[in-house]
């Protein structure tokens, strides 16, 4: 079965319509990821709309082909401003931006272009054979067992994101509940709708996403507007890298490229952590820790093989358990659900050739990045110029239009405006919005499946320990909240403490 | 006012708003909802201590080195905020009414005039580029339901 969806998927990744969506996604991902301060998320997030009237098919390999192009689209400005395009491409600036003042700006450009063509398509392969797997194991959960790994999925992104757990806890839940605005599927009630007519069949997570992701930015640009980039590195010199400093740094790429994927995996954790954990590994492994920081190509490889493997990892909780590894996947998680295809075992089943084509996009759009990435670098130095305000306007008039078009209705826009305002509120509190909105996008699944489960337990909750499974999972989902908790903090440090204990 | 605490007491007042308008559900359709509301109250109360212990350490251990988490944001640039927030709502506001081929390029035009991001003649192109390419990719190419001048229907 799973080989005729992989067939089915290659076959329609390959038709003219979705090559050319793979194509046009790829260069408004270079595009977007290049300007600085756009994130990849946001620009998934402002064209989900575009999807809404194109096959499902098509639409996820135009924002899976953008996802995999606007994180090597990052390292333009971080290169050629020392202003990371997307926080993916912080650790790229390390030792991408020496190299530019050297006048090693295309080689750089080169190496970032190369390593981010390894570490996506090394990714992509690894969610292919991964996400078949994982995707047998969940066939054998029910009800039960889903309940129990959105729980822990929920938890772990609130975990592990940057900065206060409770803050990420707080998100998350909140997600939950707005979640639990709409009808009722089990009762046919209607649920915290305050008599409005428009939240009958629930929050738009659309709007939401459009909303967080992207007027907090818009703002931010504003605010930042007076504020102008210049280039300071220009590109004089050959862009790709030779066959022996690319076969010498493949070791590198490799590496950082296995990093990236296990990353992407772990929910909560993205394109930023996994980068400065490859540069780290990088410096570790490198004989000359001394080059680090002044302009070492492996410091520009590792970042950037690592943020692009990220892509496919984080892409395998989201296709096979239904849980986004990063809130990027779960706009494309967003993109399958405005066509009415629920996280959830039947990704692999009943949706698989959707699905594996979106697997096949994700290797696929590696090639078109890297033959636009050399076409655009020049094109690029011209985008990272492009006036803040222009960006912010043209942002909150993306929005707009993009959040009215999913039910033609003002109710919508207005619902987008007031989560732009949150996730701006959010972001000077330093709250993270990826988890509010990966609950919002799980909060259907883990409602109706406690309803089946207490169904299947005759009401008792006793039915979650019944499952060595569920169980397991319930006690991980624990664990990860323990371990942010300033108990486990101190369990930790007292064995640290002993010897100096000990010796006084 | 802390950000952090006006998320936080904003939560406990919005969980408070669902926990009123549970009652005469039934318990079946508030199961998992009750469970959140008592969560979020918990992790809001939670956050805000959290807040106000972060502050007192810090006014405890003024001037010594703090972490990435702890630097401080740049201030508000609350005219900028003001006038663009405003820009923005004025935008939604007369969508439905004056259509989208009038009040985006107007919305556009004006920002970058007045912020003079850039000079009134390259606003003019600017704004009409951008108009263009939105209403070519959302309206024309996708169908998308638009009002574009509600006043010819």
């Amino acid at each position: 079965m799973e080989n005729t969806f992989i067939a089915t998927g290659l076959l329609n990744a390959f038709t003219p319509t979705n090559l050319m969506f793979i194509v046009l996604g790829s260069a408004i991902g270079i595009v977007v990821g290049a300007l600085p301060g756009l994130s990849a998320t946001m620009a998934l997030a402002l064209l989900l709309p575009l999807t809404f009237s194109l096959p499902p098919e098509t639409g996820l390999c135009m924002l899976a082909s953008l996802y995999v192009s606007a994180m090597y689209g990052g390292s333009v400005a971080a290169i050629l401003l020392r202003t990371p395009g997307t926080p993916a491409a912080a650790a790229t600036v390390v030792d991408g931006f020496p190299m530019g003042a050297r006048g090693e700006a295309g080689r750089a450009l080169g190496i970032s272009l190369s390593a981010s063509l390894v570490g996506g398509i090394l990714s992509g392969i690894a969610l292919l054979l991964a996400a078949p797997l994982l995707g047998k194991l969940v066939l054998l959960f029910g009800p039960v067992e889903l309940f129990a790994i959105a729980v822990l999925g929920i938890t772990m992104i609130a975990t592990l994101t940057k900065g206060s757990p409770i803050k990420g806890l707080l998100s998350g839940a909140l997600g939950l509940l707005l979640a639990m605005v709409g009808m009722d599927a089990t009762t046919g009630t209607a649920r915290f709708t305050f008599d409005n007519i428009n939240l009958y069949s629930g929050i738009p997570f659309t709007a939401a996403l459009i909303g967080v992701f992207s007027i907090p930015q818009a703002l931010s640009l504003a605010e930042q507007s007076r504020v102008k980039e210049e280039v300071a590195n220009r590109i004089n010199d050959r862009i790709l890298p030779r066959l022996r400093e690319f076969l010498q740094l493949l070791p590198n790429i490799v590496r950082s490229s296995g990093i990236g994927i296990v990353t992407g995996v772990i929910p909560g954790t993205g394109g930023d952590t996994a980068s400065w954990f490859a540069y780290n590994e990088a410096k570790r492994f490198a004989k000359d820790k001394s080059q680090f920081g002044k302009g070492d190509p492996a410091g520009v490889a590792a970042p950037e093989a690592a943020n692009n493997a990220v892509v496919g990892g984080a892409l395998v909780p989201t296709i096979a358990l239904g849980i986004p590894g990063s809130s990027s996947a779960a706009v494309l998680l967003g993109g399958l659900m405005v066509h009415g295809i629920l996280p959830g075992p039947t990704l692999l089943t009943e949706y698989g050739e959707v699905t594996y084509t979106l697997i096949w996009a994700v290797i696929l759009s590696n090639v078109p990045m890297f033959l636009l990435g050399l076409a655009l670098m020049r094109v690029c130095i011209c985008v990272t110029l492009v006036p803040k305000m222009v960006v912010a306007l043209a942002i909150v008039a993306l929005s707009v239009v993009g959040s009215f078009a999913i039910n033609n209705n003002l109710f919508d826009v207005w619902l987008m405006a007031g989560f732009g305002v949150l996730g701006y509120i959010f972001d000077r509190a330093r709250i993270p919005a990826a988890p509010m909105v990966i609950g919002l996008v799980l909060g259907f699944l883990l409602d109706s499946s406690l309803a089946q489960s207490l169904l299947m337990g005759f009401g008792s909750w006793s039915v979650f320990a019944k499952s060595p499974i569920a169980l397991g999972l319930l006690l991980l989902a624990l664990l990860s909240v323990l371990q942010a908790t300033p108990l486990f903090r101190l369990l930790r440090r007292r064995p640290e403490r002993r010897p100096g204990v000990q010796s006084l | 006012m802390n950000s952090t605490i006006v998320i936080g007491a904003a939560s406990i007042a919005l969980a408070l708003l669902f926990r009123s308008r549970a009652h005469g559900l039934p318990a079946d359709a508030v199961r998992l909802p009750s469970l959140l509301i008592w969560i979020v109250i918990g992790l809001a109360v939670l956050m805000i201590a959290e807040e106000l212990l972060k502050r007192r350490k810090a006014r405890q251990a003024a001037g010594a080195s703090q972490s990435a988490e702890d630097e401080p944001l740049a201030p508000i640039n609350w005219p900028v905020l003001g006038a663009f927030g405003a820009g923005a709502l004025a935008y939604i506001a007369l969508i439905p009414y004056a259509g989208y081929l009038v009040v985006t390029p107007v919305y556009l035009i004006c920002g970058l005039w007045f912020s003079k991001t850039l000079s009134p003649a390259k606003a003019v192109a600017v704004g009409a580029v951008i108009t263009a390419v939105i209403w070519g990719v959302f309206i024309w190419l996708l169908q998308l339901p638009i009002p574009l001048l509600p006043a010819l229907n």
